[in-house]
């Protein structure tokens, strides 16, 4: 069961609102926690007991810290002299147990998601050096989400300790946090801060939120099944392996799978803040219109947010301004200046955060790959920016104006997709030959003597793909502007209103690409 | 205030600071330049700035920014 | 309350809706041009009312191993191939139930291999649906809707000079000997739950209308066994039918070596041409009338010229 299927979203989901809109407000969490097992259960089996396990453990984890905590506090009213000393010794306790909870679910996430790719690499070592011993690999059927939750139990365990909240006892609350069904699969992933209280707190089901939270699934799935599943046929053409064609549809393949990806996964995620909405849950956003970018660095804030953000606030910020680095940015002002600098140390702590960034997606080299080339983008854009300022500034170029936009546009554009065109490639090899194909076999032949037909999709199927895209671009393009489009909407007469709705949904069954001919993209964000 | 607008305005001076308030969410100020900013004010106002409070809310306003400043020479 | 009635208005909304882009979308006739999926089988939407005595029901096994047009020229029997590639019971049972509103067979065949073939519940609400609603079956021809779509009735008038089935020239002999072939065992393969209600519907639907149902195992090394064998047997017993097994109770001579067209999976025409005289006789001494020289029939010759010439003059 995947958030797009009839299953999902004609059964799972509506029986659920019912039960949690009959049962009394003080067993809705209750309702929730149970569909979310269920949902849990029914992809994955018994591999629930990990998901149990780290509940469990950080609550456990959760409640030590705090009791830390508490008995540095009562020691320090007992005592006058050496404060600071014994501070710092109940954080070098706190530190440690921290370290321990972090290392069970890095540990859990290693065996499930890692071993076989740093087995099979240690093993080409060991064949390299004449070793003549070899691991076995063992290959492990991960659970499901296990990326997405584990980054949650993480942020958890880490703002107890930085005491931004409170460790909570209650066991159901925590556990709900972790689990809640529509996001187990592909995330957003949320702080305790901002989900767990309004998930427990069992809020009332109302007319405006079924209203605003099924408008929100129709939209989601309108960018999932007219566009997403339509470029899959292209993209599955392009990216099998042993596939020879020319350079540009290569480039047509590798923008297909950018549209594809962002479609499937930006469509998922409408499905599943508007599955949340029902209950009045407000999931945090994980796009804002990222091709609205104006370079990389940007794009990734306004892509998949909830990681760039956990990267951001757990990886980034701590290696950067720990104690070791904060001596080093003195250091490297002094030789390099006050923006140089700092940009220095900052790039360090970046590649920490791409290296984890693309070992999060997957145990690959084109995985690893797709890191440490955004790594150098964003860390060349910032070395760049101030003489691209001065250039624009002695140019007199505006760089507000329509035709630089459109520039830094084409310029983010050609940069995202070949970065995904290695993300989808089968290994980093692959993904080279394609790239070459694109460089040294560009021509643009098959768009006129019609070869690019042969892929599996006719005009008409790309004209509606252009049609839908537009349609979402211009929405984009009124949120960018500041225009809330759902209230405006929900401030027109009935018969406007629905006129929309009906359009949307017609839409979609008529456009949608279902049925012989097409194949559905399986969640992509599922695996990683 | 007049020392820390004038780092400000040293990292991106097409801003202006007396007035915006989501340098943050505006995206004015990036990860990379809140680093050099930590770095400036830590030097300048002989504050250390916990990770803790690297969050929006505090770096949003030049405001907020001397606010936090402040709590923090109290607090030494 | 005013929410419930806006709902409930929204949704009759809805299906009406559905209904008109129904009637838009659904193919006006039953050939390719048209848009009609597994036009074979929907062939037998086009012949006269009530004139076909025989149909056979299954998979891919059936329109590979019985000629209509075979058992036609030699004992003037009329019968239909109502087979599509890797059926579900549940799609046999709307073919049927299709068929049996214009035709009156005196015998059903149900091809037993498609009583193993596994499915869900989902998958059955889901034919149910695009059958009220054939817009999500043929929605993707709005690429090529005309104008007749929005105003003309639905009105089939092709038929099948194969009657169904599909001619397979192509020899190909099973890399060896399949030991396990019919081999005998203690085992009998299970029949899904799901599977044996709608073998039950199928089987009283004919029932209501008084037409035997003869359960049938056309030769296949590939797909036949001794459980599915068993099973097969318990069923006829069950229901009381007859059950004809070409693999292994009667010996029809198929010759693996040039008999099938891909390694003991399926028949090729010569195959198919045992089973079918087969079949033929078999109809015959069950009373099945000879219609060669009955005017009504005229057509049927003529698709039998149709038939020998296509197929075989092909090159």
């Amino acid at each position: 069961m995947n958030y797009l299927s009839i299953l999902y979203l004609f059964l799972f989901l509506p029986l659920t609102v019912i039960i949690y809109h009959i049962v009394k407000k003080k067993y809705k969490w209750r309702v929730l926690l149970l569909a979310s097992y269920i949902f849990f259960f029914l992809i994955s089996g018994n591999l629930l007991i990990y998901l149990l396990f780290t509940t469990l453990s950080i609550h456990h984890f959760g409640m030590w810290l705090e009791k830390i905590d508490g008995e540095c506090g009562k020691v320090l009213n007992e005592t006058v002299e050496d404060k600071k000393e014994i501070k710092e010794q109940f954080k070098r306790k706190k530190r440690k147990v921290l370290f321990l909870g972090i290392l069970i679910q890095v540990g859990i996430l290693f065996v499930y998601k890692y071993m076989p790719f740093f087995t099979v690499n240690i093993n080409s070592i060991f064949n390299l050096l004449n070793i003549p011993y070899q691991f076995k690999i063992i290959k492990l059927l991960a659970p499901i989400g296990v990326s997405f939750y584990t980054l949650e139990a993480l942020s958890y365990m880490i703002d107890v300790y930085n005491k931004k909240i409170n460790a909570d006892d209650n066991l159901g609350r925590l556990a709900l946090y972790l689990a809640f069904f529509p996001q187990i699969m592909e995330g957003p992933i949320a702080r305790y801060s901002e989900t767990a209280e309004s998930l427990y707190e069992g809020h009332k089901i109302t007319f405006k939120n079924i209203c605003f939270g099924s408008q929100r699934i129709l939209w989601g799935i309108l960018k999932k099944f007219i566009i997403a599943d339509r470029l899959n046929v292209v993209v599955k053409a392009i990216f099998a392996t042993g596939s020879n064609y020319d350079g540009g549809l290569v480039l047509l393949g590798a923008i297909s799978y950018t549209l594809m990806l962002y479609m499937e996964f930006s469509g998922t995620i409408d499905v599943v803040i508007g599955s949340a909405e029902i209950f009045d849950v407000h999931l945090p956003e994980n796009f804002r219109q990222p091709f609205f970018a104006k370079n990389i660095s940007e794009f990734w804030m306004r892509w998949h947010i909830t990681l760039g953000a956990w990267f951001k606030d757990y990886i980034f910020y701590p290696v950067s301004l720990s104690k070791k680095m904060k001596k080093f940015t003195i250091k490297a002002r002094k030789i390099l200046g006050n923006y140089f600098g700092p940009i220095m140390v900052g790039s360090v702590a970046l590649f920490a955060v791409w290296s984890l960034n693309g070992l999060w997606h997957g145990a690959g080299w084109n995985y690893i790959f797709f890191g440490m080339y955004h790594f150098v983008l964003i860390v060349l854009g910032s070395f760049l920016e101030p003489g691209v300022r001065k250039l624009c500034h002695k140019l007199h170029i505006n760089r507000d104006n329509l035709l630089y936009r459109f520039m830094q546009f084409s310029k983010l554009f050609i940069l995202v997709v070949i970065g995904e065109l290695f993300f989808r490639a089968n290994t980093l090899k692959e993904g080279f030959r394609l790239f070459g194909n694109i460089i040294n076999n560009f021509t643009l032949n098959s768009f006129f003597n019609n070869e690019f037909l042969k892929l599996g999709l006719d005009r008409a199927d790309y004209v509606i793909i252009i049609i839908t895209l537009i349609i979402i671009f211009v929405i984009g393009l009124l949120k960018e502007k500041g225009v809330n489009i759902r209230e405006s909407i929900a401030s027109k007469n009935i018969v406007i209103r629905w006129v929309i709705y009906f359009s949307l949904i017609m839409f979609i069954i008529i456009f949608g690409a279902y049925g012989p001919g097409y194949a559905p993209v399986d969640p992509i964000y599922a695996n990683f | 205030m007049e020392k820390l607008i004038e780092i400000l305005e040293g990292l991106n001076p097409e801003v202006d600071y007396r007035s915006v308030t989501n340098l943050v969410d505006g995206r004015y100020l990036d990860s990379l330049t809140i680093l050099s900013l930590v770095a400036e004010i830590e030097d300048e106002f002989e504050v250390e700035i916990p990770t803790v409070e690297i969050i929006p809310s505090n770096f949003n306003s030049a405001e907020s920014i001397y606010a936090l400043i402040t709590k923090l020479q109290e607090e030494e | 309350m005013k929410n419930v009635i806006k709902a409930i208005v929204f949704f009759m909304i809805f299906l009406v809706l559905l209904g008109v882009s129904s009637y838009v979308f659904v193919p006006k006739n039953n050939t390719t041009k048209f848009g009609i999926r597994q036009k074979e089988a929907n062939g037998i939407l086009g012949e006269e009312n009530n004139t076909i005595d025989a149909l056979f029901v299954g998979d891919s096994l059936v329109y590979t191993a019985i000629s209509p047009m075979v058992i036609w020229e030699k004992y003037g029997i009329s019968s239909y191939d109502l087979s599509t590639s890797a059926q579900f019971l549940y799609e046999s049972y709307s073919f049927l139930d299709k068929a049996l509103k214009t035709q009156k067979p005196k015998i059903v065949f149900l091809e037993v291999n498609t009583f193993f073939r596994k499915y869900k519940l989902t998958n059955v609400i889901g034919a149910e649906g695009k059958k009220i609603f054939p817009v999500f079956e043929y929605h993707n021809r709005w690429k090529k809707l005309s104008i007749n779509d929005f105003f003309s009735n639905v009105n089939y008038t092709w038929t099948d000079y194969n009657k169904g089935y599909r001619f397979m020239d192509k020899i190909s002999a099973p890399d060896d000997v399949n030991k396990d072939y019919m081999r005998e065992t203690k085992e009998i393969k299970e029949i899904p739950k799901l599977n044996y209600r709608y073998i039950k519907m199928l089987i009283e639907l004919c029932q209501s209308k008084n037409i035997e149902v003869v359960l049938l195992s056309t030769p296949s090394m590939k797909n036949y066994n001794y459980k599915k064998y068993k099973a097969a047997k318990e069923l006829a017993k069950e229901f009381n039918l007859d059950y004809l097994d070409l693999n292994l109770d009667f010996k029809i001579g198929i010759d693996w070596s040039i008999d099938s067209m891909d390694g003991g999976d399926h028949l090729n025409w010569q195959g198919a041409l045992k089973v079918s005289n087969y079949l033929g006789l078999f109809m015959k001494e069950r009373g099945l009338a000879n219609h060669k020289n009955n005017p009504k029939y005229a057509s049927w010759n003529t698709d039998l010229k149709n038939y020998k010439n296509k197929n075989f003059n092909k090159k």
